[in-house]
């Protein structure tokens, strides 16, 4: 290993013990209780409390499902069972351990995407005026994305809140940085199978995960060779053989999970739970308020409605990046964040911590001040109005859902100015075009 | 999406904005000083009005006669006589058997306390629940009185304590109550209040162990304090502001007023004695009053401190409010009696009894030039909006003036991202984190000011020598975005702190908006005349200005020749801010240390690095 890799690999050890140390609990309780209280952290689906009711239920030989108060998955259920067993100590670790591998799957999966793109780059645009060159991925960030998306997963606060907390957020994220990892492997078929498996165990924790699978296998398709690709019946047959892989391992884990509890409550508990988002605490997404003024017998229309909205994007997206199907990935993760029903902090942290894999694209977006402002905003406001509204009851819910606003026309600002500044730069590159405007490019 | 995607816009804005920002940050922080100004004055004010119907205030005879005055006055001779003993102290079992032989439940709550920097302590409350005819303990109200010993300097409060005797003892056979009436005695003042607050609501906190409360009613819906001297008073004072500038609903102070006013009671507010005179005829005099009322309700919420025990219920959101008797000439008697304000009380009660759901509509935020009219949110954000504006302008001007280079600034230093600037802006939050730590720590050794003395210096040693630093590594460039992002950071943390406490921000607005924004001058008078403003607007130095101030105004003598005095009266103040963080949680410490003071070190590198 030369000097730098030491230097790097120095770097990775010094700050994941950083983020480790500042995840445990131990360090400071104070924060640990406010985070997880927090709503912005804790959701329905994910908040610890609610977890360790349903491990306790469960070992007590009730059926969790039964109740309203359990909506992790069977699989999630026996492996907390387990993790509890092994007592307190080992669960204050388990999580920070698991945040950390996510890190690492992360700065592997970056690295394998960075590389990627230069080859590709060099691929396919050989020729480019000296001015767009600059807007080629340079050489020098092989090194510096992927520690870039290491730090900001590692010190991001979203996550930190997150993984003290201990949401089951943390698991999501893993499957999820596991899935990327494996698909950035390319040609591989193990690697091929593993990142579908992990797309379905993501999908079968979080609902609404399924919906990466188009960008998914356009993503594992790039590793395909030229010549496959081009005839139809090579491409529909991948196709078949993805969905398939998907479709067998999903209903597998459902059927497994069927077997394990010995009755379908399940399916209630967690799918048409996440679907139908019976439970209205507030939380930093849309449904809540709407479900709470909304007239009862429009119920139905409106949890298909705003199901259909999720959906509705996967594929558009997944067609119209085709060309660059992670980055797809990385929009479709910021539109589930915005339009699932029960979001919180990890699932923004997460997706925000990718961001430095197309950090050339910030240069060309227009509205990073406004993103982050408004962001900053919300962040500071949501504790503040929840306490005026809920412990001093001098403001009520409109204050908070203002503020919810706020913070998902933050994000939706975010994802259309970066999809915006990624298609410029495609057109700027295919065409060869000198820019639209003055680009300041460091 | 035209608003985010039409190209050459922003750089359209950029550039307008780098021609007029100036001045239009100028304009906005005069409209906006201006607005607030006016709109204390009647035309922009509203008259209070009720909103909760249910109340039905006044509509019922009174039952409190002068049988139940007699009462009121033997009790307050039985009390006054027990002060006057040489080892009087809170009489606790008189109250529990006063309350019992009137047949309500009667119960002491014994708790012990500490003070930082202070031994353990032990004090009692008195408690007596009147159980409601018509319903099943779900709700009540609470009428308290706190319990002042004969050596006070404050209102003394025997009048009221007779006066809860008084109304329990009209009260109590009564078949209409559908809540359940707890009357309350405490001592230690808020120490008291909040121990037993915090007890009813099975709450433990760091200062205040108690044991749990042997009964308790249903949920209280309100709370009334009364601290009433005696009988010929000559107006009541209503306390509304709570801690962090709470204010109840302004429908239970409509009650009270419509109340008392029935019973040609006098009531001011924030203790102003002029609203007691006839209504100036002339405009500016008018104006002035109403200015004069409001503006102290703004610096009372402000300093977040304590105006009565009724801050504590409102902390559990429980709408409550302070009654202070008053007389106009201590020599003179007044001529409002028990009889008068028993059949207000009563109303009040009687009134609440009404309510249906817990008070939740009226105005929760607002402000209060006289007693009949208000400012409400509405009314009063929009000027502040506009105060903080130059804030935002010139941070997007100094922002864009970053990602816009033009030319040769661009040449001379390479353009200056977050991330160089990031390590000063956490530097600087560092320092306001230390002088926090610093405050609370030096709690614990009081009453050794030396201590205090010796952290506050330090703290501001740091921050005043941060500029070394800076001039060494700070480049000019990132000068202007560090400056930008403090901007941001103040105006964001002004606007939500505005929603928490709407006065203090405004106070600090006023003074931190205008400092903030100057550019460094090239010019060498204007620079120094910046610096000095910089100077003079440390957070640190003006609360302890204020502080001083204070002290002055009350009377206190600051001596230079004696120091242990010295030491006593200047920096006791200050630490007393950090011991109102601890025991009741009045935030101004920390927004003190951790946003101002930090906001104030990144301007003040700022300053040292450019021009």
């Amino acid at each position: 290993m030369d000097r730098r890799g030491a230097v790097q690999a120095a770097t990775l050890v010094v700050m994941g013990a950083i983020g480790f140390t500042l995840r445990l609990p131990s360090l400071s309780p104070g924060v640990q209780r406010f985070v997880e209280d927090r709503v912005e952290f804790s959701v329905p689906t994910n908040a610890w409390r609610r977890a360790a009711e349903g491990v306790f239920l469960h070992e007590s030989g009730v059926d969790p499902y039964e109740g309203d108060m359990y909506h992790e998955t069977p699989l999630c259920l026996i492996f907390l069972t387990k993790a509890k067993s092994l007592g307190e100590t080992f669960l204050n670790r388990l999580f920070p351990a698991c945040d950390i591998l996510t890190a690492i799957c992360l700065y592997f999966f970056a690295k394998n995407l960075v590389e990627a793109m230069i080859i590709q780059q060099r691929k396919d645009y050989a020729s480019l005026k000296p001015k767009v060159q600059l807007l080629l991925t340079p050489f020098e960030d092989i090194p510096k994305v992927p520690l870039a998306v290491f730090i900001w997963y590692i010190l991001n606060p979203f996550v930190i809140g997150s993984c003290m907390a201990k949401t089951t957020s943390v698991f999501t994220n893993l499957l999820l940085a596991a899935m990327l990892l494996f698909t950035s492997f390319g040609s591989n078929p193990v690697a091929r199978v593993a990142s579908l498996v992990f797309l379905a165990l993501a999908s079968y924790q979080t609902l609404y995960l399924f919906l990466l699978f188009p960008a998914l296998h356009l993503y594992l398709m790039t590793s395909v060779p030229d010549k496959q690709r081009s005839r139809l019946w090579y491409e529909l047959g991948h196709l078949v053989v993805n969905l398939g892989i998907f479709g067998v391992t999903l209903s597998g884990l459902v059927i497994f999970s069927s077997m394990i509890m010995g009755s379908w409550t399940f399916l209630r508990g967690v799918y048409v739970f996440a679907v139908s988002s019976p439970d209205l605490t507030p939380n930093i997404g849309l449904f809540w308020y709407f479900f709470t003024e909304m007239f009862e017998q429009f119920r139905t229309f409106f949890v298909c409605t705003f199901f259909m909205n999720v959906c509705l994007y996967a594929i558009p997206v997944a067609t119209k990046l085709r060309h660059d199907p992670p980055f797809a990935i990385f929009v479709l993760l910021i539109l589930i964040t915005i339009f699932k029903p029960y979001p919180s902090y990890g699932d923004v942290g997460f997706y925000m911590s990718l961001f430095p894999i197309w950090r050339r694209l910030e240069p060309l977006m227009k509205q990073t001040l406004i993103v982050s402002v408004m962001l900053l905003i919300a962040v500071v406001l949501f504790p503040v109005l929840w306490k005026l509204w809920i412990i001093a009851g001098s403001a009520n819910s409109n204050f908070f859902y203002a503020i919810t606003l706020v913070f998902i026309a933050s994000q939706v600002f975010f994802v259309c100015d970066v999809t915006l500044a990624h298609e410029k730069r495609q057109w700027q590159l295919k065409n060869n075009a000198e820019t639209l405007e003055a680009i300041h490019l460091d | 999406m035209g608003l985010l995607t039409d190209p050459g816009k922003s750089e359209q804005m950029a550039k307008l904005l780098a021609k007029n920002y100036a001045k239009l940050s100028a304009l906005a922080y005069i409209v906006g000083l201006c607005w607030t100004f006016a709109i204390v004055d009647d035309h922009f004010t509203l008259r209070t009005y009720f909103s909760e119907n249910a109340l039905l205030p006044g509509l019922v005879e009174p039952a409190f006669t002068s049988t139940d005055e007699a009462f009121a006055k033997m009790q307050y001779k039985l009390l006054i006589d027990l002060q006057r003993k040489p080892d009087s102290h809170f009489p606790v079992d008189f109250l529990h058997d006063a309350f019992r032989k009137l047949g309500l439940e009667a119960y002491v709550h014994s708790y012990n306390y500490t003070l930082p920097g202070d031994g353990h302590k032990h004090g009692k409350s008195v408690y007596a629940i009147l159980r409601a005819s018509r319903a099943n303990s779900q709700e009540s109200m609470v009428l308290a009185a706190p319990y002042r010993s004969s050596k006070t300097e404050k209102v003394r409060t025997e009048g009221g304590i007779a006066l809860l005797l008084a109304l329990a003892h009209q009260f109590r056979f009564k078949h209409y109550w559908a809540k359940d009436i707890i009357f309350l005695v405490t001592e230690n003042e808020h120490i008291g209040a909040k121990a037993w607050v915090e007890a009813y609501h099975g709450i433990d906190s760091s200062v205040v162990a108690s044991e749990p409360l042997k009964d308790r009613a249903g949920a209280i819906q309100a709370a009334i304090t009364a601290e009433i001297p005696g009988p010929n008073l000559d107006y009541v004072d209503a306390r509304i502001v709570g801690i962090n500038g709470q204010m109840p609903n302004l429908d239970l102070l409509n009650l009270v007023r419509l109340l008392c006013s029935q019973q040609q009671i006098p009531l001011v507010i924030q203790g102003n004695s002029q609203l007691l005179e006839r209504t100036p005829q002339n405009m500016m005099g008018h104006y002035l009053r109403d200015l004069q009322t409001a503006s102290a309700m703004v610096t009372s919420a402000a300093s977040g401190q304590l105006e009565g025990n009724h801050g504590f219920f409102q902390q559990f959101n429980i709408q409550s409010l302070t009654l202070r008797g008053l007389k106009k000439d201590a020599n003179r008697n007044g001529r409002i009696g028990f009889l008068d304000l028993g059949i207000a009380f009563e109303g009040i009660c009687r009134s609440l009894n009404n309510l249906l759901e817990r008070f939740h509509q009226s105005f929760f935020f607002y402000i209060m030039p006289a007693t009949q009219r208000f400012v409400s949110i509405g009314l009063y954000m929009p000027p502040l909006g506009i105060l903080v504006l130059p804030l935002v302008l010139t941070a997007l001007h100094l922002w864009s003036k970053g990602s816009f280079p033009v030319g040769e600034g661009n040449a001379a230093g390479g353009s200056s991202t977050v991330g160089t600037v990031l390590p000063w802006i956490v530097l600087s939050h560092a320092i306001g984190l230390g002088a926090f730590t610093v405050g609370l720590s030096a709690l614990s050794t009081l009453p050794d000011t030396a201590a205090m003395m010796v952290g506050l210096g330090a703290t501001l040693a740091v921050a005043f020598s941060t500029p070394v630093l800076t001039s060494r590594f700070l480049r000019e460039a990132d000068a202007n975005l560090l400056h930008s992002l403090t901007l941001i950071e103040l105006a964001v943390g002004l606007y939500a702190l505005s929603m928490l406490n709407f006065s203090l921000a405004l106070i600090v607005a006023m003074i931190a908006v205008p400092v903030a924004i100057l550019q460094v001058p090239t010019n060498r008078t204007l620079r120094t005349l910046l610096g000095g403003l910089l100077l003079v607007t440390c957070p640190t130095l003006v609360m302890l200005g204020v502080k001083v101030w204070e002290g002055l105004r009350t009377g206190a003598v600051f001596s230079l020749n004696d120091l242990d005095k010295v030491k006593d009266e200047w920096l006791l103040p200050l630490s007393d801010l950090f011991m109102q963080y601890v025991v009741y949680g009045n935030w101004l410490s920390p927004v003190l240390c951790l946003f101002l003071l930090p906001v104030w070190v990144c301007t003040w590198m700022v300053y040292w690095t450019s021009g």
